[in-house]
């Protein structure tokens, strides 16, 4: 089976940032849940283009 | 959550009431509420949670004030409410709620449900009103109630409490208090939009979003991913139903045998039967040491055992055979195949394959090193003699293992027989009706825990078939999904997401065990403060809080003070370390600030005596962050004394009669 190949600096950039983004969304309760997914699959999605440009 | 005002409107003996809290400006962050017995603070106390939930612990559940009821004319109608303001992260908040109260044609006051509405007004000044359907779930993400009793609590009900904590009957709600307090809210948020079981998670969206029509295996194996799953949160369901009930069972069955012991034929017969469980335990795990010695025995020995006969037949064969003398000196195998190769001999003969001097040729090779004949039946010779020397006798070990077991099965017939005599006894007329009774509910206890415990092993079981059959699934839906673009895309975006989940549920944990080990340092820390030592706390994985004597050399502290000591050095313990997060300068404890809490109490200092409320009332402003506290006089002027900077809002209830009481 062929690997994937993941960027592990982007996994951590990426935790964070989702943590952070959390404890944020806790205090505020500007988004939703789903609105939450979203902006979580957006952030994976922007990070792994990234690698796949270089 | 920071409290700024409590507004009540005919809430039992308060028409028109309302305190405005302090907030910590200026140092001062106690508001200190004093009256007499019998004027209200409990009652006043409770407004926040009627506020909050709807509920109360009042037995009487009618809440309007008594004089407004009687004033009431039939048809007239009357309304009770109370307004809290608060402020939570960086929103304010407006919590009303109301009821209306009837009379009826026959001077019935009758109750309508109560109407709970949300206003809140984020930090750009924008108010709105919360749907109707969403306050409930809106109260629970500012402050669930199960929570709630840790930051609303009386002095009355505190013991209670403690002992809840200690015997480990509270230790989930504890648990879940310590994760949402100590900052790991937002992980657990993110783990849970990561969450595959969860249908709108990351990785769920990821999963259903594969294109099929490259090949319709695709579908297939999503299918039966998705099936998998569901089972899957079914079985984890099932067995924290099982988990729950063995808790349950298990802490009822120790109730009971602490009951069974205070009549004193239970007492000698209990101790009889629990003597002869741990006897049949101990010959139980000996008898699986011996099965586990028999079966490595038998493992290392399994080879030579069932090999020696042949050896010796061999052995037979080949002394009849003569293959020394045999070999040929100085040369190799690989001179051989150097020579058939050439297709000459070293004579000059030709050695043509398929002719008789290339066969004879051939035939030579066994007899060259490195595996000729004699070489080999050497080493044969050579691993025989050993196997003969190293031979242990493994029937006869596994008979004396046997001879053990046999004696073992015995010596547990023998014991288990005893204890059914015990467990007769504990059931027959040898004792009263009431040991009797608590006895068979012991039994059905023990039979559930055995029941329980049993179907928790075959739905684990389960678990892990459904586990491998989806991961087969996963495996072979990624070897078709990698094979076209917009798959593969969405294959990496669902790896990383996979990886992201992955680690942060390491990270919980070990977050929580980091969070679950200073937790009980810093607890200690309060305890010796407010208990000055003598007690040492511990909190074991499943928050299960041991309380444990030391040296404590002073007066024999009533088991009162101490429970209440525990659990103020727990609520206060939480209360200070999510503050410590928050004013961290290190940016990976600041990830797990949460937000500040205040600690409403109700007489929570009467059953203690003067030192300890100094050291209380010197404790709490320190670590909470808002400290509201109903008191009554007398101590009320202790806690002024030593709290007198700290406190910023000082009210004084008045009561005016039995059914009316203002605020000074």
């Amino acid at each position: 089976m062929e690997e994937i190949k993941i960027d592990d600096k982007a996994i951590e950039r990426l935790k964070r940032k989702i943590i952070l983004q959390e404890n944020m969304n806790l205090k505020t309760k500007t988004m939703s849940d789903q609105q939450m997914v979203s902006w979580i699959k957006k952030k994976i999605e922007e990070e792994a283009q990234c690698y796949f440009n270089r | 959550m920071l409290l700024q005002s409590i507004k009540l409107e005919n809430f039992r003996q308060f028409r028109n009431e309302s305190i405005d809290f302090a907030d910590g400006n200026n140092g001062k962050n106690v508001t200190i509420i004093i009256g007499e017995n019998g004027t209200g603070k409990t009652t006043f106390a409770q407004a926040f949670f009627w506020c909050l939930y709807g509920e109360t612990e009042f037995s009487d559940k009618n809440m309007l004030n008594k004089v407004v009821a009687s004033e009431l004319r039939p048809g007239q109608e009357a309304k009770v409410q109370v307004v809290l303001k608060l402020k939570h992260g960086d929103v304010d908040y407006t919590l009303i709620r109301e009821q209306i109260y009837r009379k009826d044609s026959s001077n019935r006051i009758k109750p309508d449900n109560t109407v709970f509405d949300i206003a809140k007004k984020d930090a750009s000044g924008n108010t709105s009103y919360i749907k109707k359907s969403a306050c409930e779930s809106e109260v629970k993400g500012i402050l669930p109630k199960e929570l709630s009793r840790y930051f609303f609590f009386d002095g009355e009900r505190i013991e209670k409490m403690s002992k809840d904590i200690s015997n480990g009957k509270k230790a989930a709600d504890f648990a879940d208090a310590v994760k949402g307090l100590l900052g790991l809210n937002g992980m657990y948020s993110a783990i849970q939009h990561f969450n595959p079981r969860v249908r709108s998670s990351v990785i769920s969206n990821y999963e259903s979003s594969y294109n099929s029509q490259s090949n319709a295996k695709i579908k297939e194996y999503t299918d039966t991913i998705n099936r998998c799953n569901a089972e899957i949160e079914q079985i984890d369901a099932r067995i924290e139903e099982l988990d729950s009930e063995i808790e349950t069972a298990t802490v009822r069955k120790s109730d009971k045998v602490k009951e069974l012991k205070q009549y004193e034929e239970g007492e000698k017969l209990q101790e009889e039967k629990e003597k002869l469980q741990r006897k049949i335990a101990a010959a139980e795990k000996s008898k699986a040491n011996v099965y586990k010695l028999m079966s490595k025995d038998f493992n290392g020995n399994l080879s030579s055992f069932f090999s020696i006969s042949l050896i010796q037949r061999a052995l037979e064969l080949l002394s009849e055979k003569d293959f020394a003398g045999k070999d040929i000196p100085y040369m190799h195998a690989k001179t051989i195949e150097y020579l058939l190769k050439q297709k000459v001999c070293l004579c000059g003969t030709h050695l043509d394959e398929g002719t008789i001097p290339y066969a004879k040729v051939k035939e030579l090779i066994d007899f060259l090193p490195p595996q000729s004949i004699s070489t080999t039946i050497g080493d044969f010779k050579k691993e025989s003699k050993r196997r003969a020397v190293d031979k242990k006798d493994l029937y006869g070990q596994l008979a004396d293992h046997m001879a053990v077991i046999s004696q073992q099965d015995d010596d547990l017939t023998d014991l288990r027989d005893d204890l059914a005599i015990v467990e007769g006894k504990l059931s027959g007329g040898d004792v009263r009706d009431k040991v009797r009774a608590i006895n068979h509910e012991i039994q059905v206890c023990d039979q559930t825990i055995a029941k329980d415990r049993s179907e928790r092993d075959r739905k684990i079981a389960e678990k892990a078939r459904k586990e491998s059959e989806r991961d087969r699934a996963d495996t072979e839906r990624r070897n078709l999904t990698l094979l076209d673009e917009t798959n593969k895309k969405i294959e990496i975006y669902k790896t990383y997401a996979e990886r992201i989940y992955k680690e942060l549920l390491v990270e919980y944990s070990t977050s929580e065990e980091k969070i679950r080990t200073r937790l009980q340092t810093t607890i200690n820390d309060i305890f010796k403060q407010i208990y000055n030592g003598g007690l040492y706390l511990e909190i074991d994985e499943k928050y299960h809080i041991s309380v444990y004597v030391t040296d404590y050399e002073g007066d024999v502290e009533t088991s009162t003070a101490q429970s209440i000591s525990v659990i103020f050095a727990f609520i206060t313990g939480i209360i200070k370390m999510a503050r410590d997060n928050r004013n961290s300068t290190d940016e990976d404890t600041k990830l797990l600030s949460s937000e500040p809490y205040p600690l409403v109490m109700d007489a929570p200092l009467s059953a203690f005596d003067k030192r300890r409320i100094k050291t209380v009332c010197e404790a709490l402003p320190e670590t909470a962050e808002q400290v509201i506290i109903f008191i009554k006089d007398t101590d009320g002027e202790l806690a002024e004394d030593y709290m007198g900077d700290k406190i910023g809002s000082r009210h004084h209830f008045d009561k005016k009669n039995e059914f009316e009481t203002t605020l000074v």
